[in-house]
Formats: C-alpha cells, sequence, structure tokens
C-alpha cells in the first residue's frame, strides 16, 4: 500500500519536522527583498525565522550554500487533479457545480508539479460557459486525500469564462444554438442571473417556506454578497471592460481576470478597478480572439499597479512557472524579484491566502522551495520541496523513489506472466490514461502509444 | 500637442516596420568583435572576431588575429553571444496563421497518402507571427505537413523573404510518415474513453510496405505513358547512393520505432524518427544503425506516469551520451520563438552548453541536408547568424539584438513590440 496508491506513492507518509535551512540565497518576497548567505528555521508547519547565522537544537540541517531559497510556487489556473471532467458544457450557468466534489488527489502531476516547485494550486472549472463552477483551492500535500488537500478556510472562488470558448466559436457547426453566440450576449448573462439572484433573495426572505432553495442562486448571490469570488477567463479588452461595468453596477470587485491576453490594453481601467490579472506569459495565435495578445503583456499591467501573476493551465507548463516568471524579465525588463512575485506572492494575494503563503516570512506557513540555482535561470532545479513543512520532493531520494518503481513495475510484470503461464484468463491491453485538461483549447491533451 | 506629436513620430516608425520589409543584400563587409562565438560544431570561441562578406563567412577565429582594416563596419560585441541561426525542425509555421480557425490552416489536407503535397507552395512568407519568431534568433525554419499516413512534403526556409520562391533553401527535401499507433483511445472529448490495442496494427503496416514496394517498382521501372504524382515524388527516396529525400516518420513507441528502422533499412531509405519519444530507451539499437532523430519538445510530459518525471528534460543528454544524432524541436508554430528554452533546459539537465547549441544549429542542418550552406559559423558558410546581449538559451538573459539572414541584417521588430511600444506611449502619457 503506498500513498497515494500510484507510482512515487509514499509507503511511509513523511511528517512534519524542523529543519534548518543554512546559508541560502533567500528571496523573501518582503522589503528585505533577496537576502545572501540567510537561514531559513522550519518548525511546526511554519516559517519560525528568518536570519543570520540561526541555530536549532535538533533540527535537521540543509546546507543552502550556493543555492536559492523561495516560498513555493502557487498556480492560479489549473485543472490537474480533477476527476472526469471540467466543463459542465450543458447550461450556460453551472454556478452550483463544484470542483472540489471531484478533486483527484492521485493525479500524478501533482508529484511532477512539486518537482517543479509547485505548492497550491487552484483547480478551475473550464471555460465552456459564461457562468461555470467553483473553484477548489489545494496544497500538493501528495499522499492526503482530497479533503485533507484542501487549503483550510481559504475563500471561496468560481470560474467565469468570456468570449470564443462560451460562445462556442471554435466548437464546429452543430453548437451554434445556445445562447449566448455572441459577445453581446454575454453581457445579458450576467446582467440576467444577477439581477434574478436579488429577486431570489427577496423572495426567499420574504417566504422562505415557499421559495424554492436554488443552488445555483445561492452561489450567485454569495458573489454579489462579496462572499465568493470571481475569477474570470477573458481575453480582448471589450469584454473586459464589460465584466468590469457589471460588476460595479451590482455592487462588487471583479476579483481576477485570468488570461487576459489584452489586460495591457485597459491595464489603468483595471487598477482603478480593482482586478488582477494572472496571464500566459507569452501563449498566442492559437485563436482568433488572441492575435493582439503580447509577451509583454504582464508587464505592462504591472506598470499599471495592477496585480499580475503568471499561470499554467497547462499541466506541462505548470511544472516550470520558475521559467515563465523570467519571461517578465525577458519581456519588458522586470526586475528579477518583482518577475518572481509573478508566481508566488502576486497569485497569493489574487486568491486572498498572502497572510499564510507566497513570501519567506516569519509566522507563514512553510511552502518553500530549495533550488540549485537563480530559480529563475532555464537551468534551475528544484531540489527540496516542502508543504507546511514536510518535505513532500526531494531529489536526494529521487534515485531511490525511481529505483522502487522499476522494482514494482518488474514485480507485476513478472505476476502477470506467472498468472498467464498458470493458465489464468487474460485480457487485451487496456490502459485507463489520464486526461490532461486544458481551458484555452477545448481539447484533450496526448497520449503515449 | 508637441508631446503628441513627438509620441506619434516615435510609435509610428514601430507601426510601419511591423511590416518586416526583407532586408537588401549585403553591400559592406561586417566584422563582429568580442563575443563568445558559439560555432554549432560543438566548440566555442572566446573574445572571437565573425567577419562576413557578400554573405558568406570570411572570418571566424580570435579577435586578435582579424584584420579590421579589411572590413567595413565593426561591430563591438564585448561581452556578448554570437551564434548560427537556431533552426526549427517539424512545424506549420506559414501554413496555419491562427490555430483555431479553418481558413487560415493549410497544414493538412484529407486523404491517406500524400506523398505529392508540398507544403512550400502554400507558405505564407507574410505570416505575422514570423517575425516574432527570428526576434529569439530562429532564422530557418522545416514547413511540414501533417495528418494522413503520408502527409507531404516539407522543405526548408529562411525567414527574411519576399515569397515562397526567395524563402527556400532546401525544396521538397522530406517525405513525412505517421507511422500506425499500437494503441488508440476511445470516447470523445467530452467522454473520454480507455486506450485499447490497435487491432488493425499489422494491417496498416503491411499497406505501408505495400505501398513502398509499388513506388519503388515504379521508381525503378521504365517511364510509362500514365504517370503517377504520387510514387513520382517518392521517387527520391530509391535512388542508388545518395538520396534526394528523407523520409521522416513520426513515431514514438519504442517497439514501433526499432520496426520503422527495421523497415527503413530493408528498404534502403534514408530514414528519420521524429517525436522518438522513447528514444532513451533504445540507444544502443539507434546507434547501431547510425538513425538521426528530431526529438519532441523538452517541454512535454513524461509518456508513461511511472516514468521518471525528468525524462524528457534529460532525454536529449541520454542521446548525446550514446552518440547519436539529434535535433531539438518545439510544436505549435508560434512557439518556435521557445526553441532556444528547449536547449537551455536540457543544459540544466546535463547537456553540454555547445552540444544544446549544436542540436538547434548544425544537426538539424545536417538532418535537413543543408549544412553546406548553414548551421554552424565556419568560413564559407552563408552568414545567417545573430547577436544576443546574453545567454540566448536561458529566457532570463535572451536578448537578441541583431541578426543576419545569408549577410542581409533583418529587421527585428514584430507585432508585440509594436503593441507594446503604442500601450507603453499611452500609459507614458496619462
Amino acid at each position: 500500500m503506498t500513498y497515494p496508491f500510484t507510482a512515487f506513492g509514499w509507503e511511509n507518509k513523511p511528517k512534519q519536522e524542523t529543519y534548518l535551512i543554512k546559508n541560502a540565497t533567500v528571496w523573501t518576497n518582503e522589503a528585505d527583498g533577496i537576502l545572501e548567505n540567510t537561514d531559513v528555521l522550519v518548525e511546526a508547519g511554519k516559517i519560525k525565522k528568518v536570519g543570520k547565522d540561526l541555530k536549532a537544537r535538533g533540527a535537521i540541517e540543509i546546507d543552502g550554500t550556493g543555492k536559492h531559497l523561495t516560498s513555493g510556487i502557487i498556480d492560479e489556473h489549473s485543472h490537474i487533479a480533477i476527476n472526469r471532467g471540467v466543463n459542465e458544457g450543458t447550461q450556460y450557468s453551472s454556478a452550483e457545480v463544484r470542483i472540489g466534489d471531484v478533486v483527484n488527489s492521485d493525479d500524478i502531476n501533482i508529484y511532477r508539479q512539486l518537482a517543479g516547485g509547485v505548492t497550491t494550486a487552484q483547480l478551475l472549472h473550464g471555460s465552456a460557459n459564461p457562468i461555470g463552477g467553483q473553484a477548489a483551492l489545494i496544497k500538493f500535500r501528495w499522499g492526503a486525500t482530497p479533503e485533507q488537500m484542501k487549503f483550510e478556510n481559504a475563500d471561496g472562488f468560481i470560474k467565469f469564462a468570456l468570449g470564443e470558448n462560451v460562445k462556442q466559436s471554435n466548437w464546429g457547426d452543430n453548437y451554434r444554438n445556445r445562447f449566448p453566440q455572441t459577445r453581446m450576449g454575454v453581457e445579458q448573462v450576467y446582467e440576467d442571473h444577477f439581477t434574478r439572484a436579488r429577486e431570489y433573495e427577496a423572495a426567499r426572505k420574504a417566504d422562505p417556506i415557499n421559495t424554492r432553495r436554488d443552488l445555483e442562486m445561492d452561489c450567485l448571490l454569495e458573489i454579489l454578497n462579496k462572499e465568493r469570488f470571481v475569477t474570470c477567463h477573458s481575453y480582448v479588452q471589450s469584454e473586459i471592460n464589460m465584466l468590469m461595468k457589471v460588476a460595479e453596477n451590482h455592487g462588487f470587485v471583479l476579483n481576477t481576470f485570468t488570461h487576459i491576453l489584452e489586460g495591457y490594453k485597459v491595464a489603468d481601467k483595471m487598477a482603478k478597478h480593482g482586478a488582477g490579472g494572472s496571464s500566459f506569459s507569452d501563449w498566442w495565435a492559437y485563436k482568433s480572439e488572441v492575435l493582439d495578445a503580447i509577451p509583454y503583456n504582464g508587464a505592462l499591467m504591472h506598470s499599471q499597479g495592477v496585480t499580475v501573476a503568471f499561470n499554467s493551465d497547462d499541466a506541462e507548463m505548470a511544472r516550470r512557472l520558475n521559467q515563465e516568471a523570467a519571461k517578465a524579465v525577458m519581456y519588458g525588463g522586470l526586475s528579477e524579484e518583482e518577475a518572481w512575485k509573478f508566481v508566488t506572492l502576486n497569485p497569493a494575494k489574487l486568491l486572498h491566502i498572502d497572510d499564510r503563503v507566497g513570501s519567506v516570512k516569519a509566522g507563514k506557513d512553510a511552502d518553500i522551495v530549495l533550488w540549485s540555482t537563480n530559480p529563475l535561470a532555464v537551468y534551475a532545479r528544484a531540489e527540496k520541496t516542502f508543504v507546511d513543512g514536510v518535505l513532500y520532493y526531494d531529489l536526494e531520494q529521487e534515485a531511490a523513489k525511481r529505483a522502487a518503481v522499476q522494482t514494482e513495475r518488474a514485480r507485476l510484470i513478472q505476476k502477470m506472466l506467472d498468472a498467464k503461464i498458470g493458465g489464468e484468463a487474460t485480457q487485451p491491453v487496456r490502459n485507463n490514461k489520464q486526461h490532461l485538461y486544458h481551458c484555452g483549447h477545448l481539447e484533450l491533451g496526448s497520449f503515449m502509444d | 500637442m508637441k508631446k503628441i506629436i513627438l509620441y506619434i513620430l516615435l510609435v509610428v516608425p514601430f507601426l510601419m516596420n511591423a511590416q518586416n520589409t526583407p532586408a537588401p543584400k549585403q553591400s559592406e563587409s561586417i566584422l563582429i568583435i568580442g563575443a563568445t562565438a558559439h560555432l554549432g560544431t560543438g566548440e566555442a570561441i572566446e573574445n572571437s572576431a565573425i567577419g562576413f562578406e557578400n554573405g558568406k563567412i570570411t572570418f571566424v577565429g580570435t579577435a586578435d588575429k582579424a584584420d579590421k582594416t579589411a572590413f567595413a563596419t565593426i561591430i563591438n560585441a564585448t561581452g556578448k553571444d554570437v551564434y548560427p541561426g537556431f533552426i526549427a525542425p517539424n512545424n506549420q509555421l506559414g501554413l496555419v496563421e491562427i490555430e483555431a480557425v479553418r481558413a487560415t490552416r493549410d497544414d493538412r489536407e484529407v486523404g491517406f497518402f500524400n506523398p505529392n503535397i508540398r507544403s512550400i507552395i502554400a507558405y505564407n512568407t507574410d505570416s505575422k507571427v514570423t517575425p516574432t519568431i527570428r526576434s529569439n534568433g530562429v532564422l530557418l525554419s522545416q514547413i511540414t505537413p501533417q495528418g494522413g499516413r503520408i502527409s507531404g512534403q516539407s522543405s526548408v526556409v529562411q525567414l527574411d523573404a519576399w515569397n515562397w520562391e526567395d524563402a527556400t533553401v532546401n525544396t521538397d527535401e522530406g517525405i513525412w510518415m505517421s507511422w500506425p499507433r499500437y494503441y488508440t483511445w476511445t470516447g470523445w472529448w467530452a467522454e473520454p474513453g480507455e486506450i485499447k490495442m490497435n487491432d488493425d496494427y499489422n494491417e496498416q503496416v503491411q499497406a505501408i510496405k505495400d505501398y513502398f514496394k509499388e513506388a519503388k517498382a515504379y521508381a525503378n521501372a521504365q517511364p510509362s505513358d500514365e504517370k503517377n504524382l504520387k510514387f513520382e515524388a517518392m521517387k527520391g527516396l530509391f535512388l542508388d547512393g545518395e538520396k534526394s529525400k528523407t523520409l521522416y516518420v513520426r513515431v514514438d513507441f519504442s517497439k514501433a520505432m526499432m520496426e520503422v528502422v527495421n523497415f527503413a533499412k530493408a528498404e534502403d531509405i534514408e530514414v528519420v524518427l521524429v517525436g522518438a519519444n522513447d528514444a532513451w530507451m533504445i540507444t544502443d539499437f539507434l546507434k547501431e544503425n547510425d538513425i538521426s532523430l528530431i526529438i519532441s519538445q523538452t517541454h512535454r510530459l513524461p509518456s508513461r506516469e511511472d516514468e521518471d518525471v525528468d525524462m524528457p528534460f534529460k532525454t536529449p543528454k541520454i542521446l548525446s551520451d550514446a552518440g547519436i544524432n539529434f535535433a531539438l524541436s518545439i510544436n505549435d508554430m508560434w512557439q518556435q520563438r521557445n526553441l532556444p528554452f528547449q536547449a537551455g533546459h536540457a543544459v540544466g539537465y546535463g547537456l553540454d552548453y555547445e552540444k544544446a547549441v549544436q542540436a538547434v544549429t548544425l544537426n538539424p542542418a545536417e538532418i535537413m541536408g543543408i549544412e553546406d550552406t548553414y548551421g554552424s559559423l565556419e568560413t564559407g558558410k552563408s552568414a545567417t547568424l545573430f547577436i544576443s546581449k546574453g545567454d540566448v538559451l536561458d529566457m532570463r538573459t535572451c536578448e537578441v539584438e541583431q541578426a543576419f539572414i545569408d549577410g542581409r541584417e533583418i529587421d527585428l521588430n514584430n507585432k508585440h513590440k509594436a503593441l507594446y511600444e503604442k500601450f507603453k506611449a499611452k500609459y507614458d502619457r496619462q
């Protein structure tokens, strides 16, 4: 039995320990900036102290000389670790559905992303609907159950979407009838639903017994009452502006625009409204609505005071968000310190968890990563990834883990061969290959032979 | 008012240059002095001098050995890096403009066996994507059709041209085939099913073998009154001695890869494996058979759930250690600007830096048959090269400042820079 019951699972789940990482270059993400030759003490799942020449009896010492210590990467837009579908595409509003009900803690991509220094991800509904489903926020506690992975007491979020996907522009000739088929119609979906949500609220107040409970409306009311926050898949400036106006008309702030590839065109308006931008670093040319997407998007939004994050929306890219952050240096000339925040502190702010994670500061959760070199370098490797002070990924242990995988693989093959020779029934090859979701393409990912 | 005029004067040139007029012929000789020159051969020269005239490289060596008086223009590149123009294999640049929009896609023809389909005549030199690719040092590209069993023919182009005629540097050099898969998947995108064995695998492989037998017979036969255009296109695969066409086969599964190689050997065809995700499993076999590879992007997921999490990152090093000739690649056409970082990432997982440069320069040049002209900084070759302020393989330091194709200094502006300047100016004056 391993936890989870898949390759690279734990026979014995790792525990919280006291660690003293010594003499590393620490990217604090705080006013202290980047500190050289600095120690970080981790105790009881928290960052206990950051400073020079720290001592702690009984701590496991890790030599950080020549290495870099940062807070863990936070992916604001992820579709891994989800069972059997990310899009409730049957209706244009599915606010009642919840990703939290379908979290898959066995997904190997969790482990692969730990190896890339990611510690937290927001798992999102897809972009089939203007009003999508409720998001789940998980820490990568590899080996835990779905419920144990969920980020405790986090604010609730919901996925909205604008543009070609919700208009079904690229779904083929059979999909031309579902309202909305234009950006004009998309606005009316929101106006209609928010208006009816307030009417539902009044009706429930006036007559709770005879007014039927509506889970979808309940969720929309949470948004209007600022108890749930919106992350909205968006591309062109017209629709970005539209949704901010709709939000203002109904008395709430649009928390995060995600993808937001034309955010640079209305960055001043976004800053004024208070919306954040969680963007691809440099994707474009895959749809009509991204033709004006530029890799300088992050830098331009940042220059106008928008809180900018870089996300993945892609199981493969999520392992390399440290490199994606470096693209903010390459395109737009951000300082390395500011660029690093695009994948750490800024997504924490957008997700309202920056009180607990996103920087290396005493009192915050010990979600930290030890890198082989400057984390923004293409050459960097995550060597140790901690979540809540538990060492979930350790490069030093990888060789042993891989050997164990090979041994188990050989054992299973031998068992099958023995069974076959022994005359047991066989079946043709079958494999439930995991499916990789995107919301940007509405297509499945790759399969092996 | 004056400020607005000033901004317009600054911005308009950028917008106009986003049209990227192809550069005129090299008029004056140029010497680049002081940079670290990565030759593409696996070697580098520090404090180098690279001189070129009339489109050809005339000097490669250390700065102290160069005769500065012999060159009209001296570019001081101290502290910078010079590389041969990077070469992007297996992509649909110029064939696809917007992936989701059918009318802009010219990469996939209908039908199963289409060896006569030629990508070069559908190649759009004026794609808005191309200038964004050049700005990161990728100066040549292999324009490749997809789809069906035999997709068609690829050509190699340089990326600063008026039309496909002056773009091409090697026309119809390859025939592309997708080998049948051992496994297929069932269901559809909303309800994905499970993977099952392809029961028709043997039939499909036999169909290929039969097709090639017929094509070979056609190639060896006396010319007849009835031309078979498809077999005409394949003649170049079957020449005695040096072939005029390479067979590129898309295949990933280790067992299938070996079958492809054995098939090609039996038919005496020059074959290159493309994708080759399982190459790390069969390095001895590939080496023995002297097979070159165009490998899938480093930036991909492992092929199997229980595979080493960094297998795609370290595959280049594994292949390099085994002495296998391989070129790096990346998938989507707009992603070609990230080709340098496929190399950079491999360096982080053990591949020697200069070998990584070689995997995006001389190796693809050799595979595509253009190594006499392109792929390395050597005297006599085309002056197709670029200067980067920092290490171009790392996004952290990549900054291409000047680029030359056949000695012509090309315009490195692109739509993205233009939009950046436009909105930067807007915010600056607010």
